[in-house]
């Protein structure tokens, strides 16, 4: 019995020692920002990213990250004169990842957000991030008003989320139920097969690409006055300040000589043109 | 079901699976060393020792935890700790072998536990000394008592590695997702994944069974096929 | 102080002599409590080298727990034990106020069990071992010596037990009786001193049983000294130099095996004699 109670309280302490180190681990800010530095010392940069994420990024044939993501870090990284690296990761824990050293930036089809920007800052936009909402071509659905009485869905720890919760208090309608929300996208798309949620807000072009290869679909934009335009952009530790000022003035010469828009004219059907030139602050 | 695309991805998660098969063999390899280690010392542990108390309390921990967060931990805490990040593969084998450990010390404690005392008392009587015993009397014959809980283990492992995948280690799960996210097949990803783990741990608990009866058979047939097979000499 | 023996078939030349002097097994005071349980009270008993002596009376009365004690596989409570002049369990020290007892650490008191082999009533061979790895493991590891010589040595001891047949045969191969004979091939090849045999043949059936006592006489005639519990009162008659009757813990009668056996002068020892016969 005491050696059980020693041995709880031993475990105890080892568990509460492991919490104060994941809580302690992400080194405080630099003092001097050699960020940029240590990136053309290397000769390349890694960038973060989940590769489940079409069209930004996605595995094709040969098991290879692909798409609009990789495709612009390429671009970079080239300008640069060194090599783009891109990490498989897991998106939940993303920008932990980033400070603990696992990459040098995040360029994974990131919203800029108010949330997001406590930790990290932002590149300037480079590419709409507007919501939209999947729904049955034949739902009868016309826009936010029909959602009323709906299953309705969402990523989670996506902004979609709020907006969903925004729109039932705007409008004063009420959803079937709470709002249901999943890991990724290809869950929530099995399960409006499966006639489980009616509507599904999330990015509008990853829905648009979903739509776009499976039939008896329809993506109908989710706006209003209540938030903002978002964005797409990539994210930074909040010390390394030098590369991402490098990385925004790429960006813009990206934008000026349109690579940009034949880039999202390849993955995504079409251009983007009026995408703001400063980065997202709060 | 689109059977298929099935048969047309499976080439695809070859090396996934080879990754979910190795990350688990050598997790299960290097937990099994150091589970016998902690094991046998909380054996002859007397009672009221710390070391018994620090074993005890990593037991309690591990499995009083959920292994994602445990797969968590080593993520985040590993490199502050050592300084730099180990490969993705490694930090998984770290996540898991800390896991296995936890149980294989209660697997090879209950093992030598289970050895009638008879042994001890025989083996004592010819002045043998605690370390000639736990080595060569109590070991040898807990081997093969640890067989069928190794085999659980195993395959506890090769499941839990699955896990790995909110690391981004690409095992078979990470990369059943990801095709699945690509084309949209998410149903057909899952039933692929199922049967690739089904066949992989039915072929390992084969492997394991056939340790137990065919390598560990002392006692099944009179011949001079004795200790030597297993590499220990009296 | 122990009768000597006299058998006709057995000359005594051939036995080497007891020696003059300090007796060769020899405990004093001998206690042990578990708890306010008493198992062993108050024990004194002296052996000479190459005696056989055997420890009869009920069950409980204390005699296994007596010989596990002298091996310290039950460390008394009380008491010492000395072995060809070796305290066991405890070594004398030299401090600056004079000579106090210290207990043995564990590897000390493995190397003084070399000197003491002991056969039990469930045999306890290694399972994992064949016949001849049971006997030779103890020589190699404990000694150190050879492999290859220790196998040697084994198979020897096998032929003298009369199971040169048996060597790679595993524990779960052989019948109670062998394996009760190779467990006394494992004692003899540590080349000890003393063997305790506790209750050799209590599991094992009349035919068995014979086979044990057969290799145990044959071993006595070479003059190996054995103390031995037994409930074997005809084995015993045959057999012992000297027996030692003990009832709850104590010893309650000692002398030369036919004169306790036959003549016993303690009512108790009556008693019990009278019940076993039948």
């Amino acid at each position: 019995m005491l050696r059980r109670k020693a041995a709880l309280t031993l475990g105890g302490s080892l568990l509460a020692l492991t919490l104060a180190l994941l809580g302690g681990g992400i080194p405080g800010s630099a003092q001097t920002d050699n960020s940029l530095q240590k990136v053309m010392d290397a000769g390349k940069f890694t960038y973060g990213l989940e590769a489940q994420y079409r069209p930004f990024e996605f595995r094709d044939e040969n098991n290879q990250i692909v798409g609009y993501d990789i495709d612009l870090a390429n671009e970079i990284a080239k300008r640069w004169g060194v090599k783009a690296e891109p990490v498989d990761t897991d998106w939940a824990t993303v920008i932990q990842t980033l400070y603990n050293g696992g990459f040098d930036l995040i360029l994974g089809g990131m919203t800029a957000t108010e949330a997001r920007y406590e930790r990290v800052n932002f590149s300037i936009p480079y590419m709409d991030a507007s919501s939209g909402l999947l729904i049955k071509a034949d739902s009868g659905i016309q826009d936010r008003q029909d959602l009323g009485g709906k299953v309705v869905a969402a990523g989670a720890g996506t902004p979609s989320v709020q907006q969903l919760e925004i729109t039932a208090k705007e409008l004063g309608i009420q959803y079937n139920g709470e709002i249901r929300t999943f890991d990724n996208d290809a869950i929530a798309y099995e399960a409006m097969k499966a006639g489980r949620i009616d509507a599904y807000a999330s990015s509008l072009v990853s829905l648009n690409d979903f739509a776009q290869q499976n039939e008896g679909f329809a993506v109908i934009p989710f706006k209003s006055e209540q938030w903002a335009a978002e964005y797409t952009t990539a994210a930074f530790r909040k010390e390394d300040e030098a590369l991402r000022q490098k990385f925004n003035e790429t960006l813009l010469a990206l934008k000026a000589d349109g690579t940009l828009d034949a880039l999202q004219e390849k993955w995504f059907g079409r251009t983007f043109g009026s995408l703001p030139e400063a980065p997202p602050t709060w | 079901m689109d059977f298929p695309f099935m048969v047309q991805t499976l080439p695809r998660l070859v090396a996934p699976l080879g990754l979910t098969i190795g990350v688990s063999l050598v997790s299960l390899l290097l937990a099994t060393i150091l589970g016998v280690v902690l094991g046998l010392l909380r054996v002859i542990c007397p009672v009221n020792n710390p070391l018994g108390w620090l074993i005890d309390g990593y037991v309690e921990l591990v499995r009083g935890t959920p292994i994602i967060i445990q797969i968590y931990a080593v993520h985040f805490l590993l490199p502050p700790l050592l300084g730099s990040k180990l490969p993705l593969f490694w930090e998984g084998v770290c996540a898991l072998t800390l896991n296995s450990v936890g149980y294989q010390i209660e697997i090879v404690r209950a093992a030598v536990q289970s050895i009638p005392q008879g042994q001890w008392e025989a083996a004592r009587s010819i002045g043998m000394t605690n370390r000639i015993i736990l080595c060569r009397i109590l070991l040898p014959q807990a081997a093969r008592q640890m067989i069928p809980p190794l085999t659980n283990e195993l395959s506890n492992l090769v499941k839990a590695s699955s896990v790995l995948s909110v690391v981004a280690l690409f095992e078979l799960h990470k990369a059943g997702s990801s095709i699945a996210s690509s084309s949209f097949k998410f149903v057909e990803m899952l039933a692929l994944q199922a049967i690739l783990y089904f066949a992989l741990i039915q072929t390992l608990s084969w492997g394991t069974g056939y340790l137990e009866h065919h390598v560990f058979r002392y006692g099944r047939k009179p011949s001079s096929f004795g200790t030597e097979a297993w590499g220990i000499r009296a | 102080m122990v009768a000597n023996k006299n058998r006709e078939q057995d000359p005594p030349a051939q036995k080497p002599s007891p020696e003059p002097g300090l007796p060769w097994l020899r405990i004093e005071h001998l206690h042990k409590f578990y708890g306010s349980l008493a198992a062993v009270i108050d024990v004194n008993l002296q052996v000479n080298r190459g005696q056989q002596v055997v420890i009869v009376g009920a069950s409980g009365s204390g005699k296994s727990t007596l010989l596990r004690c002298i091996n310290y596989l039950e460390t008394p409570s009380r008491g010492q034990i000395w072995l060809d002049g070796d305290p066991i369990g405890q070594h004398p020290i030299q401090t600056a106020s004079g000579m106090v007892w210290q207990a043995d650490t564990p590897n000390q008191l493995a190397r003084k069990r070399r000197q003491i082999g002991m056969v039990f009533q469930g045999f306890n061979l290694f399972a994992h071992l064949n016949a001849l790895d049971n006997i030779a493991i103890g020589p190699h590891r404990v000694l150190g010596r050879p492999q290859a010589q220790c196998r040697e040595q084994a198979r020897a001891l096998l032929a003298k037990v009369h199971l040169d047949r048996h060597a790679d045969h595993y524990p779960s191969q052989l019948s109670g009786g062998e394996q009760q004979r190779v467990a006394i091939a494992r004692a003899l090849a540590m080349d000890p001193k003393l063997i305790l045999f506790d209750e050799p043949t209590s599991a094992l059936d009349p035919r068995l049983t014979h086979e044990v006592l057969q290799v145990m006489q044959e071993l006595a005639e070479e003059g190996l000294t054995m103390v031995v519990v037994t409930h074997e009162i005809h084995f015993a008659r045959r057999f012992a130099d000297w027996v030692v009757y003990m009832e709850q813990g104590q010893i309650v009668e000692t002398g030369a095996a036919g004169d306790v056996l036959n003549r016993p002068q303690q009512a108790q020892t009556q008693r019990f004699l009278s019940y076993v016969m039948g």
